[in-house]
């Protein structure tokens, strides 16, 4: 039943996908080429995911619709392979952050020439659409997910993951529909850093800048504003700072220390990221 | 906290729960057991540094006095209050 499968390793977790089809697996090796293994490894059920073609196992859908799976269990209904895509990558993600074993914090983060900037937000604050701005604008891409942190040294460690915009995030950036578009599905379409016309950072880096970003309103604004701000950003945000306990806010301490923290108002995020890389581009630190 | 004899007893020190960072000169504290973090103003800040458990309550009042040149009086108020809001809030044990 299974003729494709590939290996991936995910924020120091290793994950398999396997498909019934290798047309399945290709956009998935694509999206996630930062992750992806050249060699065979030996991964638990917990962390097997697979894409099958949802005729094989259920007869009451369409021609082409596609099943995910984890660990024998589906993932949400059938769908187009777009749709399949993002729910594969929206479970992986969650799995390999969860299993993540430094600090993590809810944030889109760009970089140039090594030095990390970081926009700690919400789910829904609109972090991946700044965050594909800035890399539209000539940042490299590190995330759009999570500001992720080894806790032995500081440094920030790449998490490349496809970026999911939204219908409204793709209209606002202009950008023409995804090839895995799922336009209309309630889903987000992904995009890679090469679909935007930049890079994937894969260094570790130092965290430079943290910029507490507000959509939403008539004007672009960036005011630096004190650094302790980032600290309680930095912990309410973050995804697991419970496991680390005291650890945490040191750490989350520590990067408030070293970054300049700023707090940025926008009304679009294409102006904002012009903004960000005409203040905090390369060229302007000292 | 307002008994008869708490202006001469000393106040803090914190107990081991209660970890201290300074960022940039703004004095942060995480309750590690309630896993809370507070961020203290630059006034706050002053008065933290000296509940360390060697001053009593007129002792802090007295230095931070000498130190912004003000009257006691005016500023005990003010100390009195912000001891209070530490202990209240567990970040202090209670004089």
């Amino acid at each position: 039943m299974w003729v494709a499968e590939s290996y991936f390793e995910i924020l120091g977790t290793r994950f398999a996908v396997r498909a019934t089809d290798s047309e399945y697996l290709a956009p998935v090796d694509r999206v996630l080429e930062h992750f992806l293994l050249d060699h065979r490894v030996g991964v638990p059920a917990s962390r097997r995911f697979a894409l099958a073609e949802a005729r094989a196992v259920k007869r009451a859908v369409g021609d082409g619709e596609i099943l995910v799976y984890r660990d024998c269990r589906r993932v949400g209904p059938a769908g187009s392979l777009g749709s399949a895509l993002t729910r594969l990558v929206t479970s992986l993600n969650r799995q390999a952050i969860d299993e993540f074993d430094g600090f993590a914090v809810h944030a889109g983060v760009i970089s140039l020439d090594g030095e990390a900037i970081a926009f700690p937000n919400t789910s829904g604050g609109g972090k991946s659409t700044l965050t594909a701005a800035c890399v539209e604008a000539g940042f490299d891409y590190v995330s759009d997910e999570a500001l992720c942190i080894d806790v032995r040294n500081g440094l920030v460690i790449p998490y490349p993951k496809p970026i999911a915009l939204s219908d409204r995030s793709v209209e606002l950036l202009g950008l023409s529909l995804p090839e895995m578009s799922v336009a209309g599905s309630g889903l987000e379409s992904l995009v890679t850093a090469q679909d935007l016309g930049g890079d994937a950072a894969t260094s570790r880096l130092s965290l430079r800048h943290i910029v507490l970003s507000q959509f939403g309103h008539d004007r672009v604004e960036l005011q630096e504003v004190a650094a302790s701000e980032a600290m309680v950003a930095l912990l309410t945000l973050s995804f697991n700072h419970y496991k680390l306990g005291q650890e945490a806010f040191r750490l989350a301490a520590a990067l408030a220390s070293q970054a300049r923290v700023w707090r940025l108002f926008y009304d679009h995020p294409v102006t904002a990221a012009a903004v960000i890389r005409e203040r905090l581009g390369r060229q302007s630190l000292s | 906290m307002t008994g008869p004899n708490w202006s001469q007893r000393k106040v803090g020190p914190p107990p081991a729960h209660i970890i201290e960072t300074e960022i940039k000169g703004d004095i942060s504290l995480f309750d590690a057991e309630h896993n809370q973090v507070v961020v203290l103003n630059a006034t706050a800040s002053d008065v933290w540094r000296l509940c360390d458990g060697e001053q009593t309550l007129d002792e802090i009042v007295a230095l931070l006095a000498s130190a912004y040149q003000q009257p006691p009086e005016d500023l005990r108020p003010d100390v009195v209050a912000t001891v209070t809001q530490f202990v209240d809030a567990g970040f202090l044990p209670s004089p």
